[in-house]
């Protein structure tokens, strides 16, 4: 061992080099104290510890620490190691100062150590081969000069506070080290982290997935007016009925349609109560039934003997904006009026089908005129709208014309799958009926979304045309 | 089609009268002049009151002229 206190015979684990101090170095010398950087001067393939972040101190250290092997393992590798890897985790871990005060607790020594500054490699008080601490008899070297030494009974006195400080190292480095890596790396293919990796792949997957799939529709207030309505009724409901119900809300709203609605009867939940019921505004305007009727779920089908559906008092007369449909889904193959009313005046009001000519007529306040809509197609939705005093426009789904007539009020309530003609209920129709609506007038393009709408709704409610 | 027969008193009973909530009989003439009411009616009547029309006679359902209003 040299008697120069600016430079050592390093023994350490095996390896006899000959290091200058910190001062020395800095000089010009070219060997880098081993305790200048505790990990710098690790030797990994002589230490019977493992540095837990894998880097090896022969590449760090450009060479320096030599491979060459020295032997003897002597009696004193046991505190060596022990000492050397105390050291050399808690530093890098900076995270945790508190091992060290932990392990602190009846080797004197240890305190010491702990209470030296961190800038210096204090805790690398290596031993050499000798079992001896170098480091004692300097005084220049670095702090390790307070360290005492192992003393006599050396082993007593080491071994309790290495392995108090490996179980804290072992524990807490490696601890990080692992965790760290498989919640970065999203499918670490490793076996030694399987069960890491499963654990923290699926607890990001559902996250995300709750995160994206809650996007329910906000449910309209009158959608779930008009359901509850169905439901106090005794009529029937279901999910998709409900979604279905709250989409067709929220397109009428959208589209600004609510407002223009005087009534509307979807004719939903196969009940007789259930369909009365005005969607608009339940328990107001709702309608009655007269006569012969089935009620399930595709809609209302009058008898076409005495069949009628008396929508709210309202007389088209009231409005000079009206407008008024009727969604069929059954092929009309027969005489009848959809929807109709006239006065003693012949002020008409109807949707009606005449099967001589396979014609619709419609009509909203004319005077005993009609306009008629040919197509091949007898069902789906049929809609007249008068805009203001001349102009009426007739649609079949989205086809239909619109022409200019003088308006002619009619003081006579609508029926529905009927007539009311100057007071008598007749042209009886017998087709199922799925929605009924009642409006202001609506324009030509108007009436194309409103159709777009109730078709939609009818589709979802699977009994569309 | 079949619909059960009324007498003229039977038909004065019934208008007007309700067979469940919002929905009511409507009693109506046939090509010949009889008044009738539907299947659907006394099958869906719910009223004890009204029991007896489960007995009414079943005729064959004739249409009356149509109405003269052109259409």
């Amino acid at each position: 061992m040299s008697k120069r206190i600016d430079k050592k015979l390093w023994g350490v684990l095996g390896k006899q080099q000959t290091y200058y101090s910190p001062q020395q170095f800095l000089q010009g010398k070219t060997k880098v104290p081993l305790n200048a950087n505790p990990f710098d001067s690790w030797d990994v393939k002589r230490s019977r510890f493992n540095r837990v972040d894998g880097y090896e101190n022969a590449v760090q250290q450009g060479g320096v620490v030599p491979q060459t092997s020295v032997p003897s393992v002597s009696p004193t590798p046991s505190p060596t190691a022990n000492i050397t890897p105390t050291a050399t985790p808690t530093q890098t871990s900076t995270p945790q100062p508190t091992p060290t005060s932990t392990s602190t607790p009846q080797p004197t020594p240890t305190l010491t150590l702990t209470s030296t500054p961190t800038n210096t490699p204090i805790e690398d008080c290596y031993w050499n081969t000798n079992n001896e601490n170098w480091n004692n008899d300097s005084t220049l070297w670095n702090d390790c000069v307070n360290v005492p030494s192992p003393t006599p009974s050396p082993t007593s006195t080491n071994t309790p506070t290495p392995s108090i400080t490996m179980t804290q190292t072992t524990t807490s480095t490696p601890t990080n080290t692992i965790t760290q890596t498989p919640s970065f790396t999203p499918s670490p293919t490793p076996s030694s982290t399987p069960t890491n990796t499963p654990t923290n792949t699926p607890s990001f997957t559902p996250t995300n997935t709750i995160t994206q799939t809650p996007s329910p529709t906000p449910y309209d207030s009158a959608a779930v007016a008009y359901l509850n309505a169905i439901v106090n009724a005794g009529g029937t409901t279901s999910p998709t009925i409900s979604a279905a119900t709250n989409t067709f809300f929220i397109t009428m709203r959208s589209n600004g349609f609510l407002t223009k609605t005087i009534a509307m009867y979807p004719f939903v939940g196969s009940t007789s109560a259930s369909h009365v019921i005005n969607a608009n505004n339940p328990g107001v305007d709702n309608g009655t039934f007269s006569g012969g009727w089935t009620f399930n779920s595709s809609g209302s089908t009058p008898n076409g003997t005495n069949a009628s559906f008396a929508p709210s008092n309202l007389a088209t007369s009231q409005v000079q904006n009206y407008t008024m449909g009727v969604y069929v889904n059954q092929p009309v193959s027969s005489n009848g009026c959809m929807i109709g009313a006239y006065d003693s005046s012949i002020d008409l009001s109807q949707i009606y089908y005449s099967a001589s000519t396979n014609t619709i007529l419609n009509g909203v306040n004319t005077t005993f005129a009609t306009y008629r809509n040919t197509t091949s197609q007898s069902q789906g939705f049929f809609a007249v709208s008068r805009l203001d005093g001349s102009q009426v426009v007739l649609k079949q789904n989205t086809s239909g014309t619109t022409t200019s007539q003088t308006f002619a009020a009619n003081s006579q309530s609508l029926r529905v799958a009927a007539r009311n003609s100057d007071g008598t209920i007749n042209e009886y129709f017998n087709k199922r009926i799925a929605f009924v609506y009642l409006g202001s007038g609506y324009s030509d393009s108007q009436l194309i979304t409103l159709y777009n709408a109730i078709q939609t709704y009818q589709t979802s409610l699977a009994r569309q045309v | 089609m079949e619909v059960r027969l009324l007498t003229s008193q039977q038909k004065d009973q019934l208008s007007g009268q309700l067979l469940q909530i919002d929905w009511y009989f409507y009693p109506v003439q046939d090509c010949n002049g009889n008044w009738i009411i539907s299947q659907q009616e006394i099958d869906n009547n719910v009223y004890p009151e009204f029991d007896w029309i489960k007995d009414l006679p079943k005729i064959e359902w004739c249409a009356p002229p149509p109405d003269p209003f052109p259409i």
